[in-house]
């Protein structure tokens, strides 16, 4: 029987080759003509600006009017010059909102099956403490909520929405010509202990009693990676925006400070960085941040290469990735770390289809040298997640959960009869220790509960949780 | 021959080589082909007017898809401001046939971020995260949008809703 997700595709494609017969009617000249056409009013507008700038100019100095417009400004309501210098900061109110769920539930009721709440990202702090970042998207408007479980993920507590932004707000990364520029979204949760954690990108938010509770901590720009270990929690903050219709970022800014509080502040010696790509898309090419406390190891992987520091963020060098096949010579890199600080790197190229060639390498010195290339299944892009220096999942699109526990020489496929199609993929994974691990599906069956899957005992067998739809 | 001309001839050899891939990308944006076109025209004399950045750019394809999602955002504004989104989505079109109409419908009811990251990944063969990259989300996120566009297609297909089509709207 054919897969329903093949067929869909295949109806996709003759439906685009279809509207696509009408593309020999489209003429380059006619794209020149309106082209030049832009280009000229484009100038004409520049001019009248920079006329109109030259003009207001030769006004104010002719005009006493400076220090009236200086009073004026300095009492404007609902603005406020922070003592820090190069801060200011507005008394508008935060438009952080808290919601009932009862009153979203009647919200929804009217709506329709995109109001279904979308478990986001999963994070467990041990075996039986974790959170569930729950998103419910109104046409309008997104809700940022989680859920509790405090047994292993067998129950889960709802809590009100802590936050509600644009659905544009639903990519944790800056730089979208339309996004909210204070923006609130969050698409990701972490937990350091029991107790803090957080979720973010774009937004950040803390919480310090288990995720009963989350407040927003006041950035500068999105963030777009945490991590957490040995009392430190560091932020990476990124700046983005359009230029010539290019999108072109400003250097990412790592921040730091102490699990528990709510204050950051920029590490005094910025990782060098690697540039990026000038051009449309520099999502793929921000870093993620690994920490390991044993050894003060704090790496920030990019596509390009390793920032790493061994001196807790004093210091830092440059490291390069060794993928040299042709096949994954110039594609996606994705770093991760286990807790006894190795780190884990796949390099992805592109077959097509989703069905990338990989290669696996491993380090045990920070970058400095690798071991490999470990060959990894096919599958869709991603990266493992390392539970020890021996045991690996590897949730992929189009593909089984793979699991390795020899430190990534062979994987197995895991829960193949419900990602096995060519689409499936868990919503969220988390993993804790070498045996427990969550899996969700987004999906399930008719009418789409979501389901989570948990082993205790590495994957050999599963329970099943229907989750409240 | 003048630097003029060469670089008109490099903008006409690269509009012929992707403007059927634009396209229908622009028709399951909008589920309307002729506007789909229009939409299709106007990216490319975006392209043309910024040509001496677009030129040397390592994948003006991408670039292109950016503009024309942006060009379909304000679109969907001025039709939300104007009062007049279309109820039928492909009524103004000479559509291929009735059940290409039908999915191209159906995908431009789906949420914003769904749809585009359906168009991207299963219309224009792009890999999970050149998808994230020009959506600017993280993978797991766009694996996500994918499994819910789908599901929801699948579902609709199924059982098509009798209501009004209509479009949804884009990144609002």
């Amino acid at each position: 029987m054919s897969d329903p997700n093949d067929d869909l595709t295949t109806q996709l494609k003759e439906a685009a080759l279809a509207a696509a017969r009408i593309a020999v009617e489209l003429d380059p000249t006619e794209a020149v003509r309106r082209g030049t056409q832009l280009r000229h009013r484009a100038r004409i507008r520049r001019w009248v600006l920079s006329s109109t700038v030259a003009l207001g100019v030769v006004v104010i100095f002719l005009v006493p009017l400076p220090h009236l417009l200086l009073r004026h400004q300095s009492t404007r309501p609902g603005v406020t010059t922070s003592t820090r210098p190069g801060v200011t900061t507005s008394t508008r109110p935060s438009t952080t909102t808290s919601t009932n769920p009862s009153n979203l539930a009647s919200e929804c009721a009217s709506s329709a099956s995109d109001c279904l709440p979308y478990p986001a990202a999963m994070t467990f702090a041990d075996s039986t403490h974790g959170l569930m970042l729950v998103e419910t998207c109104l046409p309008t408007v997104c809700r940022a909520s989680v859920e509790i479980s405090s047994d292993g993920g067998t129950h889960w507590q709802p809590r009100s929405s802590f936050v509600s932004f644009p659905p544009s707000d639903l990519v944790n990364f800056p730089g979208y010509p339309d996004s909210n520029p204070n923006q609130h979204g969050v698409n990701a949760i972490d937990l350091a202990d029991a107790v803090d954690g957080w979720a973010y990108g774009p937004g950040l938010f803390v919480t310090h009693d288990g995720g009963r509770q989350f407040h927003r901590i006041k950035v500068q720009a999105s963030v777009i990676a945490v991590a957490a270990a040995a009392g430190t929690v560091w932020v990476l903050e990124q700046r983005c925006f359009l230029k010539h219709e290019l999108n072109e970022c400003a250097r990412s800014v790592l921040l730091t400070g102490p699990i528990g509080g709510d204050t950051l502040t920029p590490v005094a010696n910025q990782p060098p960085g690697f540039p990026l790509a000038q051009g449309y898309s520099p999502g793929a090419q921000f870093p993620t941040v690994i920490v390991h406390p044993g050894v003060d190891l704090v790496v920030l992987a990019s596509v390009s290469g390793l920032d790493v520091s061994t001196d807790a963020g004093r210091t830092w060098h440059q490291e390069p990735y060794p993928c040299r096949s042709p096949d994954v010579s110039s594609e996606g890199r994705t770093v991760s770390a286990d807790p006894s600080g190795s780190l884990w790197l796949v390099c992805t190229g592109q077959i097509g289809g989703g069905f990338e060639s990989k290669e696996l390498w491993r380090s045990f010195n920070g970058g400095q040298s690798w071991l490999g290339p470990y060959s990894l299944p096919s599958g869709g892009y991603g990266g493992v997640i390392a539970a020890t220096s021996t045991v690996a999942w590897a949730p992929w699109n189009r593909a089984p959960i793979y699991h390795s526990t020899d430190g990534g020489h062979s994987w197995h496929p895991l829960l193949t009869s419900h990602f096995n199609g060519a689409f499936g993929a868990p919503a969220a994974f988390s993993d804790v220790g070498s045996d427990d691990a969550w899996a969700i599906d987004p999906i399930g069956e008719k009418p789409f509960p979501r389901t989570l899957y948990r082993t205790t005992n590495g994957g050999r067998s599963w329970s099943t949780v229907r989750l409240n739809a | 021959m003048a630097e003029g001309d060469v670089e008109r001839q490099k903008f006409e050899r690269w509009y012929l080589e992707s403007r059927t891939a634009l396209l229908a990308a622009a028709y399951f944006y909008v589920g309307s082909v002729h506007d789909a076109a229009d939409l299709t025209q106007e990216t490319y004399a975006r392209a043309w007017q910024h040509w001496d950045q677009v030129s040397p750019h390592a994948n003006k394809e991408a670039w292109s898809r950016q503009v024309l999602h942006n060009l379909v955002v304000a679109r969907w504004r001025r039709l939300r401001l104007e009062r007049s989104r279309p109820a039928e989505v492909a009524s103004a079109t000479d559509p291929p046939d009735a059940m290409h109409v039908d999915i191209a419908r159906l995908v431009a009811r789906l949420p914003a971020n769904q749809r585009r990251a359906l168009i991207l990944h299963d219309i224009l063969d792009l890999r999970i995260d050149d998808v994230a990259a020009e959506m600017r989300a993280p993978a797991g996120t766009v694996r996500s949008w994918l499994s819910r566009g789908r599901a929801t297609l699948l579902a609709q297909r199924e059982s098509p809703p009798t209501s009004v089509t209509r479009e949804q709207p884009v990144n609002e």
